[in-house]
């Protein structure tokens, strides 16, 4: 591209360093409370209340064992929910999306729209009916009662991309191994769930986000203190701490860690499901 | 073809478990929510019919009567921030020169987005603290130590304090959707822009945002859809009040169902409130396509 259309392409009449400026000055802003929190959890009340904006001193990094020690069930109670949710709706929205994709059979336009027609239904008409049927079926303050919603729910969305994306797959790598006298469900493990892994990926990642962040259900569905998960424990936990700030925003810092992990270790895979060759195999 | 019958067994096989979950936890309790809402429905009663009882009880409650207003400020608020600051962070970062800065800030803006959403409310009710929090460290700092207070325990605060969380609204997805819209725009448009004068600010009003509409449309379904919803960063930060200077329909929902066990009159809450949701949803939708048939 000509340095001319390069300089056509700026819209903002002003130079370099303004705009620089400006975008540092709004990042500045964006992050301070996270900048903040880190920096605040090391120090003691103390040291907060006289000396707020300098460094620790000392850095006090048993906040993080106090906070780890008051925090690790609710985030373990959370890994347990994600481990048993999250393969349950890649495996059942791939199975779907590839039978509503790839199969002939009839009434399947009409299945499919009943499946994403959910995605219209907002959680706040559900919640309180949803919340009556757990319990009928005795499930309240047990951890079904998170795991199979979740399971449900996080379908809608899986099963759309599933089916999206197989439908895109070309129809000769469908037929070849069929010609080589592969069944349908040969060809589903061997051929389309391969090929999907960056979407599986996407769906993973939406559905572990989904559960991690979720506050009202497990807070209306969860009364013992055993099995609560992430999000409403940190709420509670900071009872524990004699209204210390320190050990309280190291907890925060904790429970972020399992997320910024799971960007990372996403994007990478999302990455190489693209790069490995979608088209090659 | 006799592949005909064999698929219509497998694609059962296939899709069973997966329409058993749906049928069980969404397509049911949407019915039970739809039919209950015309109940009178009390924690460990069975429901009775009672006809438009709850909605006539919802015309004349005082306290939703409150809560809209505070509703409709939110929304307004809330749509407003959307359209204002990423969009803005979005222009400027198309406009840096240099791509390593540009790709560097992009993922810099999006950060916050990697924090759990708790923990970003829970960080910001820290933000308000009446002791210690950062906004009255920051007033001091700058000499204005008269005005420090607990922001979301006073009245006159509150609501405007929950306005302020997430400033400066520039980052998360509404960011990542414009510069998606903004890199696909081709470069012919931007270069005749120039050829015809059009260029700065006047480009952005005349020529990306027209070119945006979609994105906009999305942007403002998603925080209709979003904001009518949420109530549980309300729950969090102020519990509704001081009073009910930060009460909301859908706390109202909650709070009737989970803390007075009037599940039938929530019910009609949550369906009145799908009821508005889906139909300002559908309006925003039609009025952009409109617009856009019409450019």
């Amino acid at each position: 591209m000509s340095q001319m259309s390069e300089t056509r392409r700026r819209p903002i009449p002003w130079g370099q360093g303004v705009v620089l400026l400006l975008l540092l000055l709004l990042l500045g802003l964006s992050l301070l409370p996270l900048f903040m929190m880190l920096l605040l959890s090391l120090k003691s009340n103390a040291d907060i209340f006289t000396n707020f904006w300098g460094l620790p001193k000392p850095p006090r990094w048993d906040f993080y064992a106090q906070a780890a020690g008051a925090l690790w069930r609710y985030l373990l109670n959370t890994g347990i929910i994600i481990l048993a949710v999250v393969p349950g709706v890649i495996l059942l929205s791939s199975l779907a999306g590839y039978a509503l994709s790839r199969l002939q059979f009839p009434g399947r336009d009409l299945i499919y729209f009943g499946v994403i027609a959910l995605l219209m239904v907002p959680g706040i008409l559900t919640l309180i009916p949803t919340y009556a049927l757990v319990q009928s079926f005795d499930l309240i303050n047990t951890r079904w009662a998170l795991i199979l919603p979740y399971l449900a729910g996080g379908q809608v969305l899986g099963v759309a991309l599933c089916r999206t994306f197989f439908s895109g797959l070309p129809e000769e790598l469908f037929e070849a191994m069929r010609l080589d006298g592969a069944s349908d469900f040969t060809i589903y493990r061997r051929l389309a769930l391969p090929l999907s892994l960056p979407t599986l990926a996407t769906i993973a990642i939406m559905t572990t986000l989904g559960v991690y962040n979720d506050y009202i259900w497990p807070l209306v569905t969860i009364s013992d203190n055993a099995i609560q998960t992430f999000t409403v424990g940190v709420t509670r936990f900071s009872g524990e701490f004699n209204l210390d700030y320190g050990p309280t925003l190291a907890g925060y810092v904790i429970g972020s860690i399992p997320l910024v992990m799971l960007f990372a270790a996403g994007m990478r895979a999302f990455v190489q499901g693209v790069t490995a060759g979608a088209v090659k195999a | 073809m006799n592949r005909g019958r064999s698929s219509w067994a497998l694609a059962l096989t296939m899709l069973l478990p997966t329409l058993l979950l749906l049928l069980l936890f969404n397509y049911l309790p949407a019915m039970i929510g739809l039919y209950r809402a015309f109940t009178r429905w009390e924690t460990g009663e069975p429901p009775r019919w009672t006809g438009l009882t709850n909605f006539v009880m919802m015309a004349q409650d005082e306290f939703l009567r409150i809560s809209l207003s505070n509703q409709l400020l939110l929304l307004i608020a809330n749509l407003v921030k959307t359209l204002t600051m990423p969009l803005l962070v979005a222009e400027l970062l198309m406009s840096l020169r240099s791509p390593r800065w540009q790709y560097l800030l992009r993922t810099a803006f999006i950060l916050p987005m990697v924090v759990p959403g708790m923990v970003t409310m829970l960080l910001w009710a820290f933000i308000y603290d009446g002791s210690i929090g950062l906004l009255n460290q920051i007033l001091e700092l700058f000499g204005g130590g008269g005005l420090t207070r607990a922001w979301l325990g006073e009245s006159s605060t509150a609501l405007l304090a929950i306005v302020g969380v997430g400033f400066p609204w520039a980052g998360g997805l509404s960011l990542l959707i414009y510069l998606a819209g903004l890199t696909s725009i081709s470069h012919d448009v931007w270069d005749s822009c120039a050829l015809d004068g059009a260029t700065g600010w006047r480009r952005v009003l005349m020529v990306d945002l027209p070119l945006l509409r979609p994105q906009v449309r999305l942007l403002m379904t998603l925080t209709i859809i979003g904001t009518l919803q949420d109530f549980g960063s309300i729950l969090i930060l102020t519990g509704g009040g001081p009073g009910l200077a930060t009460h909301v329909p859908a706390l109202h929902m909650y709070f009737q169902a989970f803390r007075f066990g009037h599940l039938g009159y929530a019910a009609a809450i949550g369906l009145t409130l799908f009821v508005v949701i889906f139909t300002l949803s559908v309006f925003n939708q039609r009025l952009g396509r409109k617009r856009e048939e019409s450019l």
